[in-house]
């Protein structure tokens, strides 16, 4: 079972991971973590919008939309077995 | 809100994240005994309300919905400040159940500052059919404060959360102070603050919530956001809106016009029978209440079916994903997403669509979606572009080809708006230092709206303040355009006069003084400038309507109107100054006179250059 790490941008549609960093920048890592991303959730992209630069995720219940820009700022790992891990 | 007879007893606050229904609990909780108001000082809405108890009233506010209490922004700053203050009985956490294990951060943050609280798990519906199961008693022990499921529309559910505040607030129910949860108070770094509470708030979702969901994407959103379907919705729903607005409106307006001319001739009829002086007399009623009557006619029809169709929108969970779809293309321009719903909700009206800017958090792209929200053209200013438009681009008939003609261009004339707004804003964020990019936004669910309860409320706090604000403006203008209309110097009015001297500059901009006079006389209300315009033609010493499109076309062609003439004034309706009542609020928001004169100057300089430009053009070629 091995854990390839990757950007959350990166992340295939359906596919579910498992955040490992949040953003560096404090009021941007602040927010995401109210929004629920904080390390060990595991996060799934669900759909991408009309225009391209955002795509919506599930995380903790919720969907919440996040541009690319944001997404590629935080840090997953994908376990190959289609597992999470905390 | 006071109210008459009963004991005023307890001060509940309802406080949660955004999108977890605490309104609804609200609603529910007051019926329409409420009230939408600013915090004092601030720009943050507050609705506070009463309701009646077993003999007793006791009154609640809605704090604004938020992610923490940690005072980045003014919604949190508002919540903290009144969480802080102490000053109620019984906190109520509204909480949605399918995604507790996030909403348990916010819970945490209050409970560190006071446990006079409630926890209402909202939702509870929703949560059991995602077989999400969470354990209310072990909750209750590891929070310290009673917690309760419900579903904000059930009554019964509803009764129960009010027995459990109303205990807390009287101390008949205990709660207790946790030290884990206390402990949060020695932490001063707000970086550590933020990841103790998260992890806190994983370590009691682990022993509480037992989550067996299995996220999906649902079939609106794939429809709304695949790459054709999501096209042709979107233009579906854009289409609709501003369809059954402008074709709704027609009859209600003709109606309200016709009572308004029966009323005030029946006031006049009245004043001169009483000896009033006829000037005065003939003051009050075709200047000011004309004035008024015209505004409210125009305003009122287009208002009472846009809001109330808009708040459907949002309270359904439609309007995110259009900020979603959207958003890509306003990030190439520095701003974001959330504005394709502010510059929608200019289409209703520019006020509105000012104060709608709090949902954006930058400050930058709060301030570029502010200055640019009027070059987005209002219901007050769409009929004149409709009527211009069928009049000399039409053929002034009803044939198939020239209403299509007609149409192409106003939808023309809208595209063209947008486009100018996105180029504004990109050349305000290529200039400014505060630029951000950083768009995240929580879509909530799909939820069937209380459509009765959501027109009513948007009526009272949406549709009556707008028309309200409105009619105080044109009161007093409409004084001022019948004195300017009547006063005469050498026989001559103080209109005529200021419509020549306006004359030369209104050529340079391919129009005459006229139609410059009757932009400026707009400035109160955008209802006002065809009235004041044909007014001026027939020089008339009141407002006067037109009685049809045909009537109006020769009136304007009689006077040199051009095609030419026509599409600069048209220009001149979307790229102007904004009307006084939007300037008021865009003062308000930003505190900023800088800001205002840039939301002033910058939509007119924007009009006189295009028009400039297509008049030299038709100059030289034509």
């Amino acid at each position: 079972m091995g854990c390839m790490r990757m950007y959350l941008n990166e992340v295939n549609l359906g596919q579910s991971v498992c955040i490992v960093k949040n953003s560096d920048e404090f009021y941007l890592s602040k927010r995401l973590i109210e929004l629920g991303f904080y390390s060990g959730i595991r996060v799934k992209p669900l759909f991408s919008s009309l225009v391209k630069g955002s795509r919506a995720y599930d995380v903790c219940g919720t969907v919440v939309a996040l541009r690319d820009k944001v997404a590629e700022k935080i840090e997953v790992s994908l376990v190959s077995d289609g597992e999470y891990e905390e | 809100m006071k109210s008459k007879e009963y004991f005023q007893q307890y001060k509940f606050a309802l406080s949660g994240n955004p999108n977890v229904g605490k309104s609804t609990v609200f609603n529910m909780i007051t019926g329409l005994n409420q009230h939408t108001g600013n915090w004092i000082g601030k720009t943050v809405e507050i609705t506070d309300g009463y309701f009646k108890y077993k003999g007793s009233e006791h009154s609640i506010v809605d704090l604004p919905g938020t992610y923490s209490l940690c005072a980045e922004s003014e919604e949190e700053a508002v919540a903290a400040e009144y969480i802080d203050s102490g000053d109620y009985d019984c906190i109520i956490i509204v909480a949605d159940s399918s995604s507790l294990k996030r909403n348990l951060q916010f819970t945490l943050q209050v409970l560190r500052k006071t446990s006079k609280a409630v926890l209402c798990l909202n939702m509870s519906d929703i949560a059991k059919k995602n077989d999400i199961r969470i354990d209310t008693d072990e909750l209750t022990l590891r929070l310290g404060i009673p917690v309760v499921s419900v579903t904000a529309r059930n009554k019964a559910d509803i009764k129960r959360l009010v027995d459990l505040a109303i205990g807390v607030a009287d101390g008949s129910r205990k709660t207790f102070s946790v030290n884990d949860i206390k402990a949060l108070n020695d932490i001063e770094n707000t970086e550590d603050f933020v990841k103790a509470v998260s992890v806190l708030s994983k370590e009691i979702s682990q022993y509480c919530i037992e989550d067996n969901s299995c996220s999906k994407v649902s079939l609106a959103d794939k429809l709304l956001t695949g790459k054709v379907s999501g096209s042709l919705s979107m233009a579906l729903i854009l289409f609709l809106l501003f369809w059954l607005t402008a074709y709704g409106a027609n009859y209600p307006g003709a109606l309200l016009s016709n009572l308004f001319s029966f009323l005030i001739d029946k006031f006049e009829s009245i004043l001169l029978s009483i000896q009033c002086p006829y000037v005065l007399v003939d003051l009050i009623c075709n200047g000011m209440l004309t004035t008024g009557a015209w505004v409210v006619s125009v305003m009122l029809p287009p208002a009472a079916i846009f809001f109330p169709l808009f708040a459907v929108l949002e309270n359904w969970g439609i309007l995110p994903r259009i900020a979603f779809n959207f958003d890509g293309i306003f990030s190439g321009c520095g701003v974001s997403g959330k504005m394709s719903l502010t510059m929608l909700m200019g289409f209703g009206c520019n006020s509105c669509g000012v104060m709608g800017c709090r949902i954006i958090s930058s400050p930058f792209e709060r301030k570029a979606a502010i200055i640019t929200n009027s070059f987005i053209p209002c219901n007050g200013r769409l009929p004149m572009l409709l009527t211009l438009s069928t009049v000399f681009f039409s053929s002034g008939n009803n044939s198939l080809t020239g209403s299509f003609i007609a149409a192409l261009l106003l939808l023309g004339l809208l595209v063209l708006s947008v486009l100018i707004t996105l180029l504004v804003c990109k050349i305000m964020s290529g200039i400014s230092k505060n630029r951000s990019d950083n768009f995240v936004m929580e879509m909530p669910c799909f939820k069937k709206p209380d459509i009765f309860k959501t027109i009513a409320i948007t009526f009272k706090d949406k549709v009556f303040a707008v028309l309200l604000r409105a009619v105080a403006v044109a009161l007093p203008a409409g004084v001022v355009i019948w004195l300017i209309a009547n006063i005469r110097i050498s026989d001559v009015t103080l209109l005529r006069y200021i419509t020549d001297f306006l004359e030369p500059a209104g050529n340079v901009f391919g129009v005459d003084g006229v139609i410059l006079n009757s932009y400026i006389f707009g400035l109160p209300a955008n209802e006002i400038v065809t009235p004041v315009m044909v007014m001026s033609y027939t020089e008339a010493s009141s407002l006067i309507d037109y009685s049809g499109v045909g009537e109006l076309g020769v009136l304007l062609r009689s006077n040199g109107w051009n095609q030419i003439t026509a599409l600069c004034t048209m220009i001149l309706c979307l790229f102007h100054f904004p009307c006084s009542t939007t300037l008021i609020s865009i003062y308000k928001e930003t505190r900023s006179k800088f800001v205002t004169l840039l939301s002033f100057v910058i939509p007119l300089i924007t009009g006189l250059i295009l028009c400039g430009i297509i008049n030299l053009i038709s100059r030289i070629f034509f």
